[in-house]
């Protein structure tokens, strides 16, 4: 349901408007062919399986810490691998542990995540894990009777 | 007994660790012998032998003659720990402002000894002249202070470090050009928050005396994240002093955590911290390792500079402390 590329016109236009600042490494060649089930390594303790989702999403920015200006801009990543607690993406900046961001992903459904960790992987290209932080903001806004 | 002077001054010198006069009570039998160290080109003098208790007088006179600091070995911390938690940390017969105004006085006389711990060269030169102004400075940050001491309660070598990095931060930025008291400062109370979070690290992987294991190892290197996520939604900290802690086990090679930065992505300040805080670790005591020689420790900051450290800050770290290299 959210992997593969059949997204919404509504998405493809945000994509389009969502600068990519990912380099990815010359030699992940295979990036996006990847599928099923990611190998968990063995000192890994992690609750959900991760799947493999390589695919594109968009970022949106959000202001979390008060000595970091982050101003509302949004960017297109790509997503990595999946599971039920979080996500992880490429992105060309660095995040921060705590910050607080929506990733709407190729199922176009807004999901408010937060940095977990982030790793350097190569020039512009940061490895980000998240973990997904409550309702959608689409989920929350029904909720509450927002317009 | 009393007046002893040590054989070996620099393994001793180094094998020492600042404590308060303030933090002393009369008539307590302390567990830990208590050594004067009146300056860096002397060697420490053995002042008190364990079990013999201070009386009001002796007190009396150490402060009246401005002695604010004696010192104690290293693998005694924990003793003196567990005594300073019980007649000034965690005791009914204080109130919190009184023990906060006392905890202030003590750490003064901590953080002023830092700029003596034996570090040869111009260390001296730069306590004298910023080393009073430098601790009204950190005097005015309640906050820092308040974190410091929490860290003191946790673990009283990694406070002592704290004091020393931010002795050493201060004198390599300001080296460096920095000279804006602003800007000294808000360096000074990085440093001293920058190991904060080990405060949630287990005393017993902090200071254990076997080679870590892998998850330990792991434990320990989650303290810049720990420290990074306890200040990081303050509206008071900027966010030079949040890289410190987060940043200063990266290494300019790209080989350090934890994101495994390179070059200029590290913020400056936190190439200042690094310095400093491999600097002090290595040239410090600890109940698991002697303290290697400053030589050594020089040695191994220009091997690594260019591949771990910036090489314009080990540079001037090394002309300034040891002008003859």
């Amino acid at each position: 349901m959210l992997g593969g590329e059949d997204m919404s016109h509504e998405l493809e236009v945000l994509f389009a408007r969502s600068p990519c600042l990912v380099r990815l490494p010359p030699s992940w060649t295979d990036f996006f062919e990847k599928t099923g089930l990611v190998q968990a390594a063995l000192a890994e303790r992690r609750q959900f399986p991760r799947i493999n989702l390589r695919s594109r999403a968009v970022l949106q920015y959000r202001q979390t810490f008060p000595s970091l200006p982050r101003p509302a801009f949004t960017y297109t990543v790509y997503t990595k691998d999946i599971s039920r607690s979080g996500v992880s993406f490429l992105h060309g900046e660095q995040l921060y542990p705590s910050e607080q961001m929506i990733l709407i992903l190729p199922d176009g459904k807004p999901r408010r995540i937060q940095v977990v960790r982030c790793r350097r992987i190569g020039p512009s290209c940061f490895e980000i894990g998240a973990c997904f932080a409550g309702p959608s903001p689409a989920a929350s806004e029904e909720a509450s009777g927002a317009p | 007994m009393s007046g002893q002077v040590i054989a070996d001054p620099n393994r001793a010198c180094a094998g020492l660790v600042a404590i308060a006069v303030e933090t002393l009570l009369p008539r307590d039998a302390l567990d830990f012998d208590l050594y004067l160290w009146p300056s860096a080109d002397s060697p420490p003098v053995l002042y008190r032998e364990a079990n013999y208790p201070l009386d009001e007088t002796d007190l009396d006179r150490l402060l009246s003659q401005g002695v604010q600091t004696l010192y104690i070995p290293a693998a005694k911390c924990r003793a003196y720990q567990q005594y300073l938690r019980k007649v000034v940390l965690r005791t009914r017969r204080l109130r919190p402002t009184q023990r906060f105004s006392l905890l202030k006085k003590a750490n003064r006389g901590v953080f002023e000894s830092a700029f003596r711990s034996g570090v040869p060269g111009r260390m001296m030169e730069f306590a004298e002249e910023f080393g009073r102004q430098l601790w009204e400075v950190v005097c005015d940050r309640d906050m820092v202070l308040a974190h410091l001491f929490a860290v003191m309660d946790h673990d009283y070598l990694t406070y002592t470090h704290l004091t020393n990095v931010c002795a050493y931060s201060v004198a390599l930025a300001h080296w460096l050009g920095v000279n804006r008291p602003g800007e000294i400062g808000a360096i000074a109370a990085g440093a001293l928050l920058h190991d904060y979070g080990k405060r949630h690290m287990p005393p017993a992987i902090l200071n254990k005396t076997d080679r870590l294991t892998p998850s330990e190892r792991e434990i320990i290197r989650g303290h810049v994240v720990a420290g990074f996520t306890t200040f990081c939604t303050q509206e008071n900290i900027h966010w030079g002093q949040l890289m410190m802690i987060y940043q200063h086990h990266e290494r300019i090679n790209g080989r350090g955590y934890p994101v495994g930065l390179v070059g200029e992505e590290i913020h400056p300040w936190a190439k200042i911290c690094a310095i400093a805080d491999v600097f002090d670790a290595l040239t410090s005591a600890r109940p698991y390792r002697p303290p290697d020689p400053l030589e050594d420790v020089l040695e191994y900051l220009q091997q690594r500079a260019g591949s771990d450290f910036d090489p314009e800050m080990v540079r001037c770290w090394v002309a300034k402390i040891c002008p003859t290299n």
